[in-house]
């Protein structure tokens, strides 16, 4: 070792370095030094070592306390709440296990007309990412899995089938579901759908479980992205993406638009759909939602079908079968 | 207060009640999500105990990221949790193809040993770590892994650990990390 200097001398530099706080750009400098300066790589194990054990013993200790407290409850399942009356929907749409997620949108292709998309789809995920039920006001709580998929159809599976996956993700992660979508079946892969039903006892009007949407301060209003061309499906208008800073008095459909939000959680895409019971369009607990092309939704209820086209953020994580 | 607001309330109050260590709401979660992650688990080859496990590891994990503050209430805590578990549980699968590919190529490729041994030698390593904060302070155990785990800011370590500055903080850090060291070094796991 000679007196040059070397960034792993910088203690602070050196901590951030292994607890990933630093920039890209700056690490790819580091990285860059650290190929060619043995001592480096060295040091930058030995910290990275030192967090590791620390790490693995902080959560040694909390899984001990909490084996500790749920010793006995690994088998009790808490019983679903009981219901009463309005609902809210959110379909919880996964299509996040798939790299493009991460970075700068492809330009995507047009949606596909919606009249095209009548079929039934014909196949649910796996499984069915959770929801809490402690919710006080929510007194029935229904999941149902699946794309095409109500309440009181029966459920079937799809295949799992490869994907590629986000950072943090594994790339052979098997979830996916193929939907078959006209005549021509696509693949949304790492799909994920998830209907909650949140009844609430005193109220009519819907909302809740929107869990972002209110957040949401950069999502692009769309109007009749998709039309639809069936006479004989009700023509509701608009499907209209809710800004962030609109509030739940905006939630109900007066003049035949239904509200939604779209939103990125993680890995998961977020579409969460406000509607009253007793609305003109159909029972929202019945609501589905099939793919109609690499960037467009259908949501269909009993009495209309909306078309959505998802905001070019969210292009291209949906992906035909080969 | 509509009801979306409330339930961004309760979330967010949840979140605190995590974020001051309330282990009883850790509980909670656990309770409300063994369900689904069971599901999860053994709808994809694994067994009831791999379940529990992984929801055990699940909650570790959020409470991590909780404290650390990388998590918003922007989504539902359930939703956060079971893509943790979902995470590390097709990890672990990918994992066990891994192995299982391994001991199939140790039968025609000997020298698959070396990262093996690599592995072997690291975990080794942070045993080896775990044993020497158990003789630190409780105070410098707490620190380091309120630095490293917490990933706190020395900002709000000086404020949690009622430091004058950051400054105070800084040098208590790295005179815990000596001492860590100093042990470490005895063990011979650090050079």
């Amino acid at each position: 070792m000679t007196n040059e200097k070397h960034w792993t001398d910088d203690e602070e530099v050196l901590e951030d370095y292994v607890l990933s706080r630093i920039e890209d750009s700056v690490r790819a400098r580091l990285d860059a030094h650290l190929k060619s300066c043995a001592q480096c790589r060295e040091r930058v194990e030995s910290e990275a070592g030192l967090a590791a054990g620390i790490r693995q013993f902080e959560a040694s200790r909390i899984k001990g306390q909490l084996q500790a407290l749920t010793n006995g409850r690994r088998r009790s399942v808490p019983l679903p709440h009981i219901l009463s009356m309005a609902a809210a929907i959110v379909l919880i749409v996964g299509i996040g296990f798939y790299n493009r997620w991460f970075m700068n949108a492809v330009p995507q292709p047009a949606p596909l007309e919606i009249a095209e998309q009548q079929k039934e789809v014909s196949s649910t995920p796996k499984d069915t990412p959770p929801t809490r039920d402690d919710d006080k006001s929510v007194k029935k709580h229904e999941e149902v899995n699946g794309l095409g998929e109500s309440t009181s159809t029966s459920k079937s599976r799809s295949n799992s089938q490869p994907s590629t996956a986000p950072e943090g993700f594994l790339a052979d992660e098997k979830e996916s579901l193929t939907a078959a979508v006209g005549s021509e079946p696509y693949e949304l892969t790492g799909f994920l759908l998830r209907k909650e039903v949140h009844i609430s006892g005193e109220s009519e009007s819907i909302s809740g479980a929107a869990e972002k949407s209110a957040r949401q301060e950069d999502i692009v209003v769309h109007q009749n992205q998709a039309a639809l061309k069936d006479s004989e499906v009700r023509k509701t208008g608009n499907l209209v993406i809710l800004r962030g800073e609109e509030k739940a008095d905006r939630v109900a459909e007066p003049d035949g638009q239904v509200r939604c939000s779209i939103e990125r959680v993680d890995s998961l895409f977020y579409l969460t759909i406000f509607m009253t019971q007793g609305n003109s369009l159909g029972d929202p607990r019945l609501v589905r939602a099939r793919l109609a092309g690499p960037d467009s939704l259908v949501l269909v209820l009993d009495k209309a079908q909306l078309g959505l086209r998802l905001p070019s953020e969210f292009r291209g994580q949906i992906v035909p079968a080969e | 207060m509509d009801i979306q607001e409330q339930s961004q309330e309760r979330n967010e109050a949840f979140l605190n009640r995590v974020r001051n260590g309330e282990m009883a709401a850790l509980v909670e979660l656990y309770s409300s999500s063994q369900k689904t992650i069971r599901a999860l688990v053994t709808r994809n080859s694994g067994s009831a105990d791999e379940a529990e496990d992984i929801l055990q590891d699940s909650l570790v994990i959020f409470w991590q990221r909780v404290r650390a503050d990388h998590f918003e209430a922007r989504a539902h805590p359930g939703t956060f949790l079971y893509a943790i578990a979902r995470n590390l549980w097709f990890r672990q699968l990918s994992r066990k193809k891994r192995e299982r590919a391994l001991n199939a190529a140790d039968f025609q490729k000997e020298d698959t040993s070396i990262p093996l041994l690599d592995e072997i030698s690291k975990k080794e390593d942070a045993e080896l770590v775990q044993q020497a904060l158990t003789r630190l302070s409780d105070q410098c155990r707490s620190l380091l892994t309120a630095f490293y785990w917490e990933e706190l800011t020395m900002e709000e370590i000086a404020v949690r650990f009622k430091f004058a500055n950051a400054q105070t903080a800084k040098s208590k850090k790295y005179q815990c990390k000596k001492l860590l060291k100093e042990i470490l070094t005895k063990q011979r796991v650090l050079p």
